[in-house]
């Protein structure tokens, strides 16, 4: 038998062990309880691209290629639109919108980082937390869908900057959706009718290319192909050399039009903030 | 025959202990691990018809729960009641038919309707006939002012307003029982005062009964003959207001409003119950303490600028028992 | 009964009335209703204008089992409104003011608000249907119109009898938001084609599992007479409209059974 040595006084980082743990645990908390909702997102996100992987094997049956495309790579057209326009969502639209309503613009308008500076900030952070689970999820819609690699290595470096200028205008699209707020105080039926139609129009149901000429014509005309369609293209090889870089003109051209849109929308709202009070 | 007789009532919550997270939430719904609060632990009494008590007790204390088992909106852990012959969650739709509830921080009328829309549904869910709803409907419209916002909607009402709208509402179908949870919160003295009064002239003049649970000890003053104080879920007091004062704190108050106030006055056989500035209320026994005495001792010692002796309020009594409670058992005022 | 029915549109009416004070939301709320059901049926326009057919079903007989669907979906919300709210109203403790009126439950929970995107949805509904009709060629007859009215109830009652036995859980202070909007995914979008493209078992799943099926595609089959294309017995597809009355009548025996857990708020 040896005689027990004392207990050792708690000194130093054990010390404020409770403390830690107590962090810990509650920002573990808050992020499973934000992630519990992601995975249901999830669970639909993936029911999507598994109905249309069975409805589209359907719809071609025996067909080997429609339109210069098999059904490997219209799915794997269709499972990239859906995951990209999942990830690269406007996520500022309900945070102005919220400001508005509770009557926040104005002492938001006195911080030193600015109204604008937090929402970018926002949008770039809810993207930060939603890129890694998209990557993480990308085996699942392999599974579900269909997944292919990129046509080339040079299709591959053109589809990130594609996506980077989607980025850009999905934020600015955002912006703009948010803003309505400080005439109409209530977006949500906005934001229902933005996501259906950036979905369809962005061509996560059809891809453009089978779209009849008429309503082919009235998507090119609209931002939202920019969003998917074009990027996800220049992915599977659809359309590269210099119709890829016309690809991203485009894109980068509704950047800066939206850009500035948002400049004048904007300064409009701040006029109606300073005559009505925040 | 009394109209309400509850007995041994008990009502248990048990709330899933949550877990964070995806596993989490899974283990919850798996493990079922619960907390179990008593709200209520075996409360027993009974009302005649026609009585109008005074339902008290602390947040957390188990009055509203007790409320809420009396209504049918909770079903109970153990225990019986009835309510006009009616077992209130077994008889749910009976028995509403024979209460009127008014939830003082929560309105029951419908928010973005004008207030006459929202008699006329109840007028349709209690299968009224036109006759009493008119009848009725003039004789609240008059008694309690309501005329000006009838055509409001419920939204825009003031919180007096909408409170006439509410009690207007649960008294129209005519209800044998009134429950009235914190009827006057919020509310500035002369709209109290009004709907003091209704309530007041309901039970002499319908005879309806009423419970009333409130933490205002004037309701009770100007309202109950009668008060019911529960604590941790037990009736800890059953009977007459002027009992309750004389058990919990017997004897008198003197009131002394000093020149210096800046310290308490040390008079023999009193105790400091309450202080506001220089004035000081000390209780003592006039058994004990003879009152002319003890106003001599006070004048000679302190330079009084007034003095008054008076019989301790009810809200001081309720203070004290708390008080002295709150020290020996912790009950759980958390909610 | 008539009591009831007078009840409901008593209540329904004030929850209307209390809807149509904004204004503004009331038409945006309708286009979003509309406007969602349609994306989902340009997409099959624009693909069965490129393909004739899905499974052997022409672009008129896919519309047709659509608005189908549409219909029942429409009808289930003006009828029995967004069960998804039960969750805050129990949370919030609203529900009390519920527990001391004279009335069931549910018919007040039914009627609180107007649902006012279900117009669009149940208006998109009857377009569809009646374009779709004359593309599909359907032999009309007494019989097959009394079908359909049963199908567009039956069908009101299965999507909303599985949401409300789900609601139900809320009263253990379960939350169930989540679990809503995927069966809620899986009605609108899976029960829009003609199953058989989804194979075997999930086929199978879809109507025993969750009864997808029974909303449209099975009664479908009835009107479109392609019963014979399907994998379970034709009788299940004749009786669909049963198979409401049948979920909605256990799911309402379950909301009861679980009322009884409704905790209020403070404790």
């Amino acid at each position: 038998m040896t005689v027990a040595a004392p207990a050792p006084r708690p000194s130093g980082w054990t010390a404020r062990m409770p403390a830690y743990a107590k962090v810990t645990a509650l920002t573990a908390e808050t992020v499973f309880t934000y992630r519990f909702n992601i995975a249901f997102e999830l669970v639909g996100l993936f029911l999507q691209i598994f109905l249309l992987k069975v409805v589209w094997t359907a719809i071609y049956a025996d067909r080997g290629s429609v339109e210069g495309a098999d059904l490997a790579t219209l799915l794997t057209y269709l499972t990239i639109a859906n995951l990209q326009i999942w990830v690269v969502w406007p996520e500022t639209t309900w945070l102005l919108q919220r400001k508005v309503r509770e009557g926040k613009i104005a002492q938001d308008l006195a911080r030193p980082i600015g109204l604008i500076g937090q929402l970018l900030g926002h949008q770039f952070g809810s993207t930060l937390v939603f890129l890694p689970i998209a990557l993480v999820a990308l085996p699942v819609a392999f599974l579900v869908g269909v997944l292919g690699p990129p046509a080339s290595i040079q299709a591959g470096i053109l589809y990130v900057a594609s996506v980077a200028l989607a980025y850009g205008v999905v934020t600015w699209i955002g912006l703009l959706m948010g803003m309505i707020a400080f005439w109409t105080l209530e977006t949500s039926g906005m934001q229902a009718i933005y996501r259906f139609a950036n979905l369809f129009f962005a061509g996560g149901l059809v891809p453009l290319w089978l779209f009849p000429g008429p309503l082919r014509a009235v998507a090119e005309l609209l931002p939202f192909q920019t969003q998917a369609h074009i990027p996800v293209s220049i992915y599977i090889g659809r359309i590269v050399g210099v119709d890829a870089l016309r690809g991203l003109a485009v894109q980068a051209i509704w950047v800066v039009l939206l850009g500035l849109l948002v400049r004048v929308v904007w300064s409009r709202a701040m006029r109606r903030v300073v005559i009505q009070g925040g | 025959m009394p109209i309400i007789r509850v007995r041994d009532l008990v009502k248990e919550f048990r709330t899933p202990k949550r877990q964070p997270g995806l596993t989490g939430s899974l283990r919850t719904i798996l493990t079922r691990e619960e907390r179990v609060v008593r709200a209520v632990d075996g409360v027993s009494f009974e009302l005649a018809e026609g009585e109008l008590i005074g339902y008290l007790g602390r947040n957390g204390a188990g009055k509203s729960t007790t409320v809420k088992l009396l209504t049918g909106i909770l079903h109970p852990t153990s225990g019986q009641v009835e309510v006009a012959g009616l077992v209130p969650w077994r008889d749910r739709e009976r028995n509403a038919m024979n209460i009127g509830v008014v939830f003082g921080q929560r309105s029951q009328l419908w928010w973005d309707l004008p207030l006459s829309e929202s008699f006329e549904l109840i007028k349709v869910m209690y299968r009224m006939t036109d006759d009493l709803y008119r009848r009725n409907l003039a004789r609240f419209t008059d008694l309690l002012d309501m005329a000006p916002f009838l055509s409001t909607p419920v939204r825009q009402l003031s919180l007096g307003q909408r409170m006439r709208g509410d009690l207007a509402a649960a008294m129209l179908y005519e209800p044998r029982i009134l429950y009235l949870d914190e009827p006057t919160v919020g509310l500035d003295v002369v709209a109290k005062e009004r709907i003091r009064a209704f309530i007041a002239d309901t039970n002499r003049g319908e005879g309806t009964t009423v419970i009333l649970t409130t933490h205002d000890m004037r309701d009770i003053e100007r309202l109950c003959s009668r008060v019911i104080l529960i604590e941790a879920g037990r009736v800890l007091f059953d009977g007459a207001v002027s009992s309750l004062v004389a058990r919990y704190a017997p004897g008198r108050v003197l009131v002394l409003h000093l020149a210096d106030g800046s310290a308490a006055p040390a008079l023999e056989g009193t105790e400091l119950v309450k202080r506001e500035g220089p004035q000081f209320w000390l209780r003592f026994d006039p058994a004990t303490r003879p009152v002319a005495r003890l106003i001599a001792d006070a004048t000679a010692r302190y330079q009084v600028v007034d003095i008054a002796i008076e019989e301790p309020d009810l809200e001081q009594v309720v203070r004290h028992i708390f008080e002295e409670r709150g020290e020996a058992s912790l009950a759980p005022t958390a909610r | 009964m008539t009591s009831m029915l007078r009840l409901y549109v008593a209540l329904a009416g004030a929850g209307l009335r209390s809807e149509l004070q904004y204004r503004a939301n009331f038409v945006i709320w309708i286009v979003t209703g509309a406007v969602y059901q349609l994306t989902g049926f340009v997409f099959v326009w624009v693909v069965l204008t490129r393909f004739e057919a899905i499974a052997g079903w022409t672009l008129g007989e896919v519309a047709f089992l659509y608005g189908l669907r549409l219909l029942g979906h429409g009808a289930g919300l003006l009828m029995f409104n967004r069960m998804i709210e039960i969750e805050t109203l129990v949370r919030e403790a609203e529900f009390d003011r519920f527990l001391v009126r004279p009335v069931p439950t549910l018919l007040q929970v039914v009627t609180r608000r107007f649902p006012v995107n279900a117009l669009g949805d149940f208006g998109g509904g009857v377009v569809l249907f009646l374009a779709a009709n004359s593309l599909a060629g359907v032999d009309w007859s007494p019989l097959s119109l009394a079908f359909l009215v049963l199908t567009v109830l039956g069908a009101a009652l299965v999507e909303t009898g599985i949401k409300l036995a789900i609601a139900s859980l809320n009263f253990r202070f379960l939350s169930t938001r989540a679990l809503v909007r995927v069966v809620d995914d899986l009605f609108s979008n899976f029960g829009n084609y003609p199953m058989r493209i989804f194979g075997g078992i999930l086929q199978l799943l879809l109507t025993f599992a969750l009864p997808v099926a029974f909303v449209a595609y099975l009664p479908a089959t009835v009107l479109l007479a392609r019963t014979d294309e399907l994998a379970i017995h034709p009788a299940f597809a004749y009786l669909a409209p049963l198979a409401g009355v049948v979920i909605y009548g256990l799911a309402y025996l379950f909301w009861r059974g679980e009322l009884r857990h409704y905790q209020s708020s403070g404790h």
